[in-house]
């Protein structure tokens, strides 16, 4: 424990509990409604923003939080009324943002120092503001997902459904994307660019292996993304390794562990599976047949 | 909660077309369902059944014409949507999807709790009794819904349709894929519920014998019109049903 007598170190661990936090619960929607994806391709996109922030002057945070959403809401629109498929859109604007990016990168004179911790992530370089933009954001959509719930995971199951029962689904889409977007942005200092996405997928693509029910996904997902985000940062410490690199490495791990655990096909199933702990019920087949010489009841 | 009287049709089509792609996927269709009517829409694969069910739910525009649900039409803040019990394809969910049939059923009350609210012990209670009522035991309710066969995932669905103050069952090729034995016990149950609760159905399907035990009035479409009286093979493959 050693590492966190630094106060550097401190802010790096409540960055990463909270991003990890953050990331966990929104994965489960971002994969239950297969938006991995679209995660990756706003977060590359974020490059565009961070570039259209550094050559006009503005914070490019805040720039990149308006460039993602905006390109976050051009995917939707694009996929949802268009007839272009959502992966096509998806790659559409994140290779066309990322392009404009390098682009714009190319024109800015002089050199700017943080574009390079932009792009790979740094989360030792958090500060203290950055902790409370990452608390504060983490409020807002957190609090958007406890509050919506039940109506995101009822789209997640059967958008045409929630459609017919009067659930407001397109507004909700769109906050949803809004809010993968936002997070991505205020991860891209942890994580960098290239891979913040890959929180928003890790977690609850672990936890999907896993669990069977959405309760025990979203705890398990919870406790992936926070122990990949502690034990990285710990890890990069102790090997001298990239930190974001390393957190994602080892949700990774994580998740290919899962695959060897996974209760549908992986050594676990074998276990389960065995002939005598699972007798065939009897009960169907009786009915079965009762339906069968009355047909008519 | 007290629901209103209704006396007027629960379902009326007015000279309704519907569009896409520049071409009229339904044309001037003229219809009215009554109270407890069991309707069976019936037609080729393309004669326009789906796309009839998803304007009447409001999830498409109509070119032209009129439809009425409860008296009022069906696309924004209809008051009698919660009265609305919807089935859709069989083959638009994912098997994996980490939910048991007794959430399933609980997305039923979704509209009914409202937004800003949590489902409590008393939506789950009805859920419960709802599936019950389908037959599947508490320990059918708590399997992931991935693994119950197919004829109890659609009654879990038909539980998650039947959740709300339903009066008006709407259910799209609901037997589709199920085995003889399933379909019959499925369309049994609709009925005992239409029975019981003076329910109207309406069921859209290309299979014609699956529903005409239940079906007490036929709406054949082709092409996008209503055909006047059944075609006939289809009286035929009815008669052989009922014979």
């Amino acid at each position: 424990m050693e590492f966190l007598t630094y106060e550097f170190m401190q802010r790096a661990l409540a960055a990463g509990v909270m991003a990890g936090v953050l990331c966990s619960c929104l994965s489960l929607f971002v994969v239950l409604q297969r938006l991995s994806f679209a995660g990756v391709g706003i977060s590359h996109s974020a490059l565009g923003g961070i570039a259209i922030g550094v050559l006009t002057g503005i914070n490019p945070i805040v720039a990149a939080a308006l460039f993602c959403t905006g390109v976050a809401w051009g995917i939707g629109l694009v996929s949802k009324k268009g007839d272009v498929n959502e992966d096509s859109a998806i790659g559409v604007f994140f290779s066309g943002a990322m392009a404009l990016g390098i682009t714009l990168i190319s024109m800015i004179k002089g050199y700017y120092p943080e574009l390079f911790g932009i792009l790979f992530g740094n989360i030792l370089a958090v500060t203290g503001g950055d902790l409370i933009l990452l608390a504060l954001t983490a409020a807002v959509i957190l609090l958007f997902l406890v509050f919506f719930f039940k109506e995101l995971l009822f789209i997640c199951f059967d958008e045409e459904g929630a459609r017919a029962s009067g659930l407001p689904v397109t507004p909700l889409y769109y906050v949803l994307l809004t809010a993968i977007a936002l997070t991505i942005v205020v991860t891209v200092k942890i994580l960098g660019i290239v891979l913040a996405s890959a929180l928003l997928v890790l977690p609850a693509v672990t936890a999907y292996e896993l669990t069977k029910n959405f309760r025990p996904m979203l705890a398990v997902a919870v406790s992936c993304g926070v122990f990949s985000c502690v034990a990285g940062l710990w890890l990069s410490y102790q090997l001298n390794l990239p930190s974001g690199a390393t957190i994602v490495l080892c949700g990774a791990l994580l998740f290919f562990g899962s695959l060897v655990l996974s209760p549908r096909h992986g050594l676990l199933k074998s276990f389960r599976l065995r002939p005598a702990q699972h007798p065939v019920p009897l009960r169907d087949s009786e009915e079965t047949e009762r339906l069968v010489s009355s047909p008519g009841a | 909660m007290e629901l209103p009287v209704i006396s007027e049709p629960v379902v009326e089509f007015k000279n309704v077309s519907v569009t896409a792609g520049g071409r009229f996927i339904l044309d001037r269709i003229n219809f009215a369902v009554d109270k407890g009517v069991f309707l069976a829409i019936v037609g080729p694969n393309g004669a326009g059944k789906t796309t009839l069910i998803r304007a009447l739910l409001g999830l498409m525009p109509v070119h032209s014409g009129e439809i009425l649900l409860f008296g009022a039409p069906p696309a924004g803040r209809n008051n009698h949507r919660h009265m609305v019990g919807y089935l859709p394809q069989r083959h638009r969910f994912d098997a994996r999807f980490p939910v048991s049939a007794l959430d399933v059923a609980v997305m039923g009350r979704v509209a009914c709790i409202g937004l800003f609210r949590f489902p409590g012990r008393k939506d789950r209670e009805t859920a419960s009794a709802t599936l019950q009522r389908m037959g599947l035991p508490p320990e059918l309710q708590s399997r992931p819904i991935g693994e119950l066969s197919g004829g109890q995932q659609q009654l879990a669905l038909l539980a998650r349709a039947m959740c709300s103050h339903t009066r008006l069952l709407i259910l799209d090729e609901p037997t589709t894929g199920l085995d003889l034995i399933a379909q019959r016990r499925f369309y049994k149950v609709v009925e005992d519920l239409r029975r019981e609760f003076n329910l109207t159905v309406i069921v859209v399907s290309h299979d014609i014998a699956a529903v005409s035990r239940y079906a007490n009035r036929f709406l054949c479409l082709n092409r996008g019109r209503i055909l006047e009286g059944l075609p006939p093979e289809f009286r035929a493959e009815i008669a052989a049903v009922l014979r």
